[in-house]
This record gives structure tokens, C-alpha cells and sequence, in this order.
């Protein structure tokens, strides 16, 4: 029998289920985690045990689902994003445990941060800011990628993509569709890029992710619908 | 009746005093002037709670509960402990079967306070055959009582035989989440996830889902997304995977894994990459294109066409830039840069490059390719309908059930092929009925205490169609 999918609906509250598949992660990692406010997004933090730090990284994010799906972790199908981040490996993890299920974060020192978390500490990696140490495609590359922990999102990286979505997609996203772009936004760095997304609650969007002091990563999203 | 009798217009045990003084329910007792009382209430209270005490126990007690009018019914389970009610929901469900115990059951879950959660799944989980709970994994949590109440009133709006009789739906769970949502497992869980701040009742489709024509558009989110899951779980059991994959049903192929798709795609597109002349460099692209579709990485396609070994030197070899712009302009290469499941293409208009008359795409990252005849989007219910062929059947499925009116009025006129194939091969009274709420029977459906007068938007309360039987 075929399993049949999930069916995202509604708004999606990204904080909160940033928080939530933070402390899910930990939980099943093993680790104590300290849940921040809901503003800041992802709530990992490292914790005293520090036992994951001798498993691959890849073998951190299966147990860790594994764990909170009850499923194997040879279940785990663990796909490292192509990209390099100095001591971080950026994951898109999925199983289909009677329903598929899907993860996304980074594995920084045997620990799993997801989402504004996890890209804070991808620019701190960078050292991205004011300093542009990276290209906006890649910075979108990554954020993108992490944009949602319990969904895979895709953001436009590639001018034949954008192309091609543009010439498949209605007038308003046909309109807003375009490459990464460097920009600045309250006074402080940013990237605007554009994402698409497994999940309802993330329709097509047009993303200003701003680095403030401190590489804190936040995020403006501007859904595009076309009626 | 267990012995018990009804009574016709009987006490309102909502003046009864207590538990009774020395003379309660003593019929025909003597006043003190020595003049003969009127008949003195029976105290059907605390019948009902020494039945729940005595040798028959919650079996007894909810049988000695069905004699009664709807207003005591309502009256005694209110009045009931927390602890007695737990009890009387521990009845085995044989007992709380048909009209008058799915009406009891009902009142019961109304009655019922808003704290007692095990109690109101247990009575949910009488009234519809399933396991009511968290999900087993770590995302579980908790029902409410709202939560459980609306999936109640859609749920009894149901045909019996896709619900309480329905031996591929086991469970009803829910899940942690910030919005209104839900999945469907192939071992018979149907989940629903929604959180505190979902206002579940008010919620509608604004756009999620569905263009402004779209049926679905404008309908109580929570209610399609419980029929929506339902609806997997019924799909196979009626059929729906041979219907959807007729040119009606939309003409979905499905391959679980993502092996052999560049091929076909290639096939498919019967552009430049199929007509290559040399077979070596035919291979090789296709080779190339399988490799992103295995690794999902569509935004890889120009980087990885670009570094194949006969396109070495393209930059400065104007031979070799053309081969790979021919490369690049075939539909195919087209069709992939728009097709993986993170890029939601059932959402565009389009659905994507059509490849002939076909759309393909990833449905699922585990991952899972189908296809589908792309003019089949002109008569969608919903734009996430074309995800693949199982929620093209969950949308239908909650399409045809959308109350009120008639049984798939939303599909009449746009999709009239599918209503029918419906009528006569998914609901089993054949397209008989509406889904408008339908009279109370003997005390059965609507009830005491405003039972599914939950306010809607978009979706009317529903009361059962009759019984629910399959016909």
C-alpha cells in the first residue's frame, strides 16, 4: 500500500515549530537543550553530554529522528547540502515511517540546530555580515534550505530556474521571481532571496534574511499569491 | 433494553434533590398531615451511579441511560463525577451502538468537561470504532475537547463504512503543530495537527490550497483536512488508485523511487537529449540528469551538464556551447528545474513544463515520481489535488462530502465524471442524501445540549445521514 502524504495547511508559525523540532532533536539527541524565546527561533543549545561528538555527523541526525519517529536509524535517509560551512554540515534528512517525514538543520559539534538557530551559526561560521565573505546565491543556498525544520524548501539560485519558474507561474509570482540579491534592511546586511517549499504554510515567498550584530539571523517573509 | 423501560416524558432530573432523603423515590409515600404525596421523582441520578457501582457496572448504567429523554440523559452525565463518567465511557462498544447509543454517546461527550481528555476520547472513540489519541511518535499531543468535537461532527457526516466500519482506519490521533493540518499512515492512522491558537472552528481556505474558483476555496480548513485524511484511508478500499489512474481520475502513473526517470522524461519530451545522435553522449547526459534527480538537486543541473567530459572547453568552444545549450533547451532539462517536491509545482497554474500532454514531478522526497495528464488541472477541486494520484483522491473525497447540499454538489458541473464514478463506487448509499444535517430520529443525532451546533463557517453542522449504514 502507498503511504499518502502529509497535508500541510494553514499559517505556518515558524518560530514555534522551529522550537518544537528544536526540542524534539534534543530530546532524542540526548542532549539537555535550553528553549529560547519564541522570537529567537530555534531553541538548541549545546548541552553537558557531549557523547554525540565521536559519531559522524550523519549518524547523529538518524539516530536523532530515529529516535522521535521510533524507527531505525538505517530508516534515516540523510542528504548533506552542497555547500561548505566550515565545522557544520547542513542536512536534509527524510523517512518514511508509514508517512514521510522530513528534517532539515545543522550538525555543529555533535549537536542538531535548526532554522534561524542553525542559520545564525552558519553566518557566524562565515563570518558573514558586513563582511560579504560568501555570494548571496550561497547564503541563500543555505538559508534556504533551512528555512523550514519540518520541511524541505528550495530557494532560486540558478537563472535558468528562474527562468523557467517564471515562465510556468502566475503574473504575481512570474513578477517577483529573481535571483539572490545583496541588500541591506533596517541598517543591517541582508539577503532577499526567493523560496519555494514542500509545506503550504511556505507558498512561494520573497525572503529578506537580515544578519545583526552577533551573526542573529532574522527573517521577513513576503508571500507571493496570485489571487 | 436491558430490562429497562422507557419513560415517557419523564422526571427532569435536573430538580431532582441530591442523592435523595430517607423517602426518595419511595412512590406513594404519606406527607406528615397524613395526606397522600404526589409521586415523588425517581432519583434517576443515583440509579444511574449504583448501576455504575453494581455487578453490570458502566454497561448497566449507559443501558439504563438510553430509556432515558434526551434532557435526563444530558442532565445525569453532568452530574456525574469525573471518576463516574471515566467509568460509564469504559462500556464495550457493542453496547453503545445504533441510533439511540451513538445519541447517548453524544450527550455524553457534551456533557463532559472540557478537562476530562481520556473521557471524551473514550467517548469519541465508542461512537467511531477508533483509537483516539497522541501520535505515538514525539509530536504527539493531546486532544481538546474542541478538536475532538469537530472531528465528530464531520466525521458521523461520513458513511459508516469509511469510518466506524472501515478496517484500513484504526486511529484518530493528533499532533503537535502551529497550523491546521494533517497525514495519513498506511497502518490506518489518520492525524490532525493543529495548535492552541488555530481558531479550528472559523478557519477557512484562503488560498493554502486552492484558486478563488477552486470548491474547496472558502470551506472550513479543519473539516476538509479530517475528511481530506479520511479519505486516504479510504481511497484504496473503493478503488481509487484504478480511477485515478484513468484519464477521468486524471491519468496518474506513480513510481515509488526515483530510478529510470530521466530516461522517461527524456522520452517524454522527445526533444533534442531523445534524437542525440551519438549514443555515448545520449548516455551521458541522461546519466547526468538521472543524477540530479537522484541527489534532488535541481539547482545542480547547469553546474553538472556543464562538466560533462564531451562538453570539456565550452566556454571557448563554440561546438561544444551549442551542445549544451541544446541540452539545456530541451523540455526535459525544463521540466527538472521545476518538478522536485520542495518546489511544490502542483501549486503552479501550470503545474510545471508539460512534457507532451503530461506533467511529472516528485510528489514525495522519499521519493516518490508520478505523472498526470496536465489538462486534468482544468477541472481541479483544489490546486494540492495534483500533488499525486492519493491526494488527488483525498481532495476529491472531501470535495464530495462538503456539506451542505447534496453529495457532491461542488463537483457537479466541473467534474461530472468523478461525481458519478463517486455516486456509484465510493459512497455506499450511491449518491443518496445530502449532506445538509438531517432530522433527529428517536432522539438520535442533534440532541440535548446543542450537540453539533458548533459554530461553522462554510461548513454547515452536520447531524448522521440515517444511520450511516452502507447500503
Amino acid at each position: 500500500m502507498i503511504a499518502r502524504g502529509p497535508r500541510a495547511r494553514g499559517t505556518h508559525a515558524r518560530a514555534a515549530l522551529a522550537l518544537l523540532a528544536a526540542v524534539l532533536l534534543a530530546a532524542a539527541c540526548g542532549k539537555s537543550h535550553t528553549a529560547r524565546g519564541a522570537e529567537g527561533g530555534s531553541g538548541i543549545t549545546k548541552g553537558p553530554t557531549q557523547m554525540a561528538a565521536t559519531q559522524p555527523d550523519t549518524a547523529i541526525v538518524q539516530d536523532a529522528l530515529a529516535k522521535e519517529l521510533k524507527v531505525a536509524p538505517g530508516d534515516v535517509k540523510v542528504r548533506p547540502l552542497n555547500v561548505s560551512v566550515p565545522g557544520i554540515l547542513v542536512f536534509t534528512a527524510s523517512v518514511k515511517a508509514g508517512r514521510p517525514v522530513t528534517r532539515t538543520g545543522i550538525v555543529e559539534g555533535g549537536v542538531i540546530y535548526t532554522e534561524t538557530e542553525a542559520m545564525s551559526r552558519v553566518a557566524r561560521a562565515w563570518n558573514y555580515g558586513v563582511a560579504r565573505t560568501v555570494p548571496p546565491e550561497t547564503v541563500a543556498q543555505v538559508f534556504g534550505a533551512l528555512h523550514l525544520a519540518t520541511a524541505e524548501s528550495s530557494p532560486f539560485i540558478d537563472e535558468d530556474t528562474v527562468d523557467t519558474y517564471r515562465s510556468v507561474s502566475g503574473p504575481k509570482r512570474a513578477a517577483a521571481v529573481a535571483m539572490p540579491k545583496e541588500a541591506t534592511a533596517d541598517g543591517h546586511p541582508a539577503v532577499v532571496y526567493c523560496l519555494t517549499s514542500a509545506s503550504r504554510g511556505t507558498p512561494f515567498s520573497v525572503i529578506t534574511a537580515m544578519v545583526k550584530p552577533g551573526f542573529q539571523v532574522e527573517l521577513r517573509a513576503q508571500p507571493v499569491l496570485e489571487d | 433494553m436491558g430490562g429497562y423501560e422507557r419513560r415517557p416524558g419523564g422526571t427532569d432530573t435536573g430538580s431532582t434533590t441530591g442523592t435523595g432523603g430517607a423517602n426518595a423515590g419511595t412512590v406513594g409515600a404519606q406527607t406528615l398531615t397524613g395526606a397522600p404525596a404526589a409521586p415523588r421523582a425517581p432519583d434517576l441520578l443515583r440509579e444511574v451511579t449504583d448501576l455504575l457501582k453494581g455487578p453490570t457496572g458502566a454497561a448497566g448504567a449507559f443501558e439504563r441511560l438510553k430509556t432515558m429523554e434526551a434532557a435526563q440523559q444530558t442532565s445525569i452525565a453532568t452530574r456525574l463525577s469525573a471518576a463516574q463518567r471515566a467509568k460509564l465511557a469504559g462500556i464495550e462498544r457493542s453496547a453503545a451502538t445504533g441510533d439511540a447509543g451513538y445519541a447517548l454517546l453524544r450527550r455524553c461527550f457534551d456533557a463532559t468537561p472540557a478537562a476530562e481528555v481520556n473521557t471524551l476520547c473514550k467517548w469519541t472513540a465508542l461512537r467511531f470504532n477508533l483509537t483516539v489519541s497522541a501520535t505515538s511518535d514525539s509530536t504527539g499531543a493531546p486532544w481538546d475537547k474542541r478538536g475532538l468535537r469537530r472531528c465528530w461532527d464531520v466525521l458521523q457526516a461520513l458513511p459508516a463504512a469509511h469510518v466506524e466500519d472501515n478496517a484500513d482506519l484504526s486511529s484518530l490521533t493528533r499532533y503537535r503543530s502551529t497550523s491546521i493540518e494533517g497525514w495519513a499512515s498506511d497502518d490506518g492512522e489518520a492525524a490532525i495537527g493543529y495548535g492552541n491558537r488555530n481558531k479550528i472552528d472559523t478557519a477557512v481556505e484562503t488560498g493554502d490550497f486552492t484558486d478563488a474558483k477552486d470548491p474547496l476555496r472558502g470551506k472550513n480548513i479543519f473539516d476538509a483536512t479530517v475528511r481530506h485524511e479520511i479519505g486516504h484511508r479510504v481511497d484504496s478500499g473503493v478503488g481509487g488508485p484504478a480511477y485515478t489512474a484513468t484519464d477521468a481520475g486524471g491519468g496518474w502513473q506513480t513510481w515509488d523511487g526515483s530510478d529510470g526517470m530521466a530516461e522517461r522524461i527524456v522520452a517524454a519530451s522527445g526533444g533534442k537529449i531523445s534524437g542525440w545522435p551519438d549514443a555515448a553522449e545520449k548516455t551521458a547526459i541522461i546519466a547526468c540528469l538521472q543524477g540530479v534527480i537522484t541527489d534532488r538537486v535541481p539547482n545542480e543541473i547547469n553546474t553538472r551538464l556543464g562538466a560533462l567530459p564531451f562538453l570539456a572547453g565550452h566556454a571557448t568552444d563554440a561546438a561544444k556551447k551549442t551542445k549544451l545549450n541544446d541540452i539545456k533547451g530541451d523540455q526535459a532539462v525544463s521540466a527538472l528545474r521545476v518538478a522536485f517536491s520542495h518546489q511544490g509545482p502542483w501549486d503552479l497554474p501550470t503545474g510545471g513544463v508539460k512534457l507532451g500532454d503530461r506533467i511529472y514531478q516528485e510528489s514525495y522526497d522519499w521519493p516518490q515520481w508520478v505523472s498526470y495528464k496536465q489538462e486534468a488541472r482544468a477541472r481541479k477541486f483544489s490546486r494540492y489535488q495534483f500533488r499525486a494520484p492519493g491526494e488527488w483522491f483525498a481532495e476529491a473525497y472531501a470535495t464530495y462530502y462538503q456539506p451542505p447540499g447534496q453529495k457532491g454538489a461542488l463537483m457537479a458541473g466541473l467534474d461530472d465524471a468523478t461525481k458519478t464514478w463517486f455516486d456509484s463506487h465510493v459512497d455506499p448509499q450511491r449518491g443518496a442524501g445530502g449532506t445538509a444535517p438531517a432530522a433527529p430520529g428517536g432522539g438520535a443525532g442533534g440532541g440535548a445540549g446543542g450537540a453539533t451546533t458548533t459554530p461553522q463557517t462554510g461548513a454547515q453542522a452536520q447531524t448522521p445521514r440515517g444511520s450511516g449504514a452502507p447500503s
